[in-house]
């Protein structure tokens, strides 16, 4: 067999590789926490990522329009559908060490890959302008200006990505990603009633009150600030840079739930953070940029709006890092160009120069005044929503494709799962739509089965 | 593509292929996997989401002209 040339991407990939197999020679609850602490990673990222920009203000937008009720479970719910889908990457890329752009480009042919990459870099490209609006708005309350916030935020995307190390990269941005849970103190601040929250959490209820249209904007803005088709690339896609293997599932699978759970507290957190502005008729949708966290001050206090508008900001520095190196791996996957954040600069020009052209493209575009905050973030969620039942057949298709899963192709309890998730993000699409087109149509015959 | 990536030292190359498995060098997994026939069903729910998605995103494109006439 001929010898197999050997790159300084897969030098480091070995050195990560190496500590997990010492790692697994020891016995003892010390040494299952380091295996853990070194095989965690992307399912945590990938959940917190998407507890971006968009996520939190639609989360603020939900709690200041419908208080604490029939939205805190159905977060939880969408949350459950996350782990589901996302699970179904990670078994993918333990088993074929493949991203999946790659693997869509290769078992479907490049017709339906060029779809899918097209779906994903117009997706991704808009949600990256709604991360630097939320950047700015967040820096806009410690009266940052605009230009300097944008490019605060391109310093540490690039600076995030110097080391040209995945394990270091993984570590510095899942440390940044864990501040998400800066809502949860805000929440706090901000005196809930605990009996009303776990009443919402077991009833459902109250149900939500106001026009159904606006109900199902942010029913389908929640669904898209939980489950989008970039998570589904950027995991698989970092969880094979990662180096992880089948052995290492179990570990992957409780990433992936741990990644939920942290950032389902960060979700929650903001709508009971901004739920009292609900009782006092305040809707953030009306609100722009520095105003948000202004406007819960009187609320949770001077320290409380602080920390809202840093975790905004946090929350859209952190997924501008991860939307953007989403991109760039389903570049080099598609153009088959080397695509790891262990390469060098010079051996991947092409993989950060994608990765830095959509992150100063997005960036420009935000510069620009007058822009509707809250509205543009609303609808790129629920873009994302719409884009999500293509890419989920194609999940579908390649999870249960025997050829390249073997012996980890889904249980047919997941592909029901999956089934069903697809069925209510096309009905919810479709019930959107008839919306817009029809509105006293859908009124006069869904009016009464919608909440609100 | 590989041919453009420097070469590692024997001693490199003995580490990798201690603590990698094949299948996970970067050489072999810029390998193509070849093409799954696709059934007429597959096709046709492909094709239907296809279009659900173009016609979905024309009617979020006027529901943001909707919102831009109506001063939003």
């Amino acid at each position: 067999m001929r010898q197999l040339s050997i790159s300084h991407e897969d030098v480091d990939r070995a050195a990560d590789r190496g500590r997990v197999a010492r790692a697994r020679l020891r016995t003892g609850w010390s040494s299952r926490l380091r295996l853990l602490w070194l095989l965690v990673g992307p399912g945590i990222l990938v959940m917190l990522g998407e507890n971006d920009g968009p996520s939190m203000l639609s989360y603020a937008s939900t709690g200041s329009s419908y208080g604490i009720g029939f939205f805190l479970p159905f977060i939880v719910l969408t949350f459950l559908m996350a782990v589901v889908v996302q699970e179904m990457t990670v078994r993918l890329a333990s088993a074929t060490q493949r991203g999946h752009a790659e693997l869509i480009f290769d078992r479907f042919g490049p017709f339906w890959g060029w779809f899918s990459a097209i779906d994903l870099a117009v997706g991704n490209f808009l949600t990256l302008i709604t991360e630097f609006i939320a950047v700015r708005a967040g820096m806009s309350y410690f009266g940052v200006p605009a230009w300097l916030a944008i490019c605060a935020a391109l310093a540490i995307l690039s600076l995030a990505l110097l080391t040209h190390r995945y394990w270091t990269w993984e570590r510095v941005t899942l440390a940044g990603a864990l501040l998400n849970l800066l809502f949860v103190p805000v929440a706090l601040l901000a005196h809930p009633n605990w009996h009303a929250v776990g009443h919402a959490l077991f009833t459902w209820r109250p149900l939500p009150s106001g026009s159904s249209q606006q109900t199902l904007l942010i029913l389908l803005s929640d669904i898209g600030a939980t489950v989008t088709p970039w998570m589904l690339f950027f995991q698989q896609s970092a969880t094979v840079d990662k180096g992880l293997t089948r052995r290492d599932l179990g570990f992957g699978r409780l990433d992936t739930v741990a990644g939920a759970a942290l950032a389902a507290c960060g979700a929650l957190a903001a709508v009971i953070a901004t739920a009292p502005l609900y009782a006092r008729h305040l809707n953030l949708a009306s609100l722009r940029e520095a105003q948000f966290a202004q406007a819960l001050r009187p609320v949770v206090g001077s320290a409380g709006a602080a920390l809202f508008a840093l975790g905004l900001t946090e929350a859209g520095i952190v997924a501008c890092i991860t939307i953007s190196i989403s991109s760039a791996y389903a570049f080099g996957e598609v153009a088959r160009r080397p695509h790891s954040l262990n390469l060098p600069l010079r051996e991947g020009k092409a993989f950060y120069g994608v990765l830095f052209f959509c992150a100063l493209a997005a960036a420009a575009i935000v510069l620009i005044p007058g822009l509707p905050l809250v509205y543009v973030v609303l609808i790129v969620n629920v873009i994302a929503v719409l884009a999500m039942p293509p890419a989920l057949l194609f999940l579908y298709l390649l999870a249960n494709d025997r050829e390249i899963m073997g012996d980890l192709v889904s249980p047919p309890l997941a592909n029901v799962v999956t089934g069903l998730v697809v069925l209510v993000l096309v009905a919810a699409g479709v019930l959107f739509g008839l919306s817009i087109i029809a509105p006293h149509f859908f009124v006069r015959v869904f009016g009464h089965l919608l909440p609100g | 593509m590989m041919d453009k990536t420097p070469k590692q030292s024997a001693a490199d190359t003995d580490f990798v292929l201690l603590n990698l498995e094949q299948e996970q060098l970067a050489e072999v997994r810029s390998r193509r996997l070849g093409r799954r026939h696709l059934r007429p069903y597959e096709l046709a729910l492909m094709w239907l989401l296809r279009v659900y998605l173009l016609f979905m995103v024309g009617v979020v494109i006027y529901q943001v002209y909707l919102a831009a006439r109506g001063g939003k």
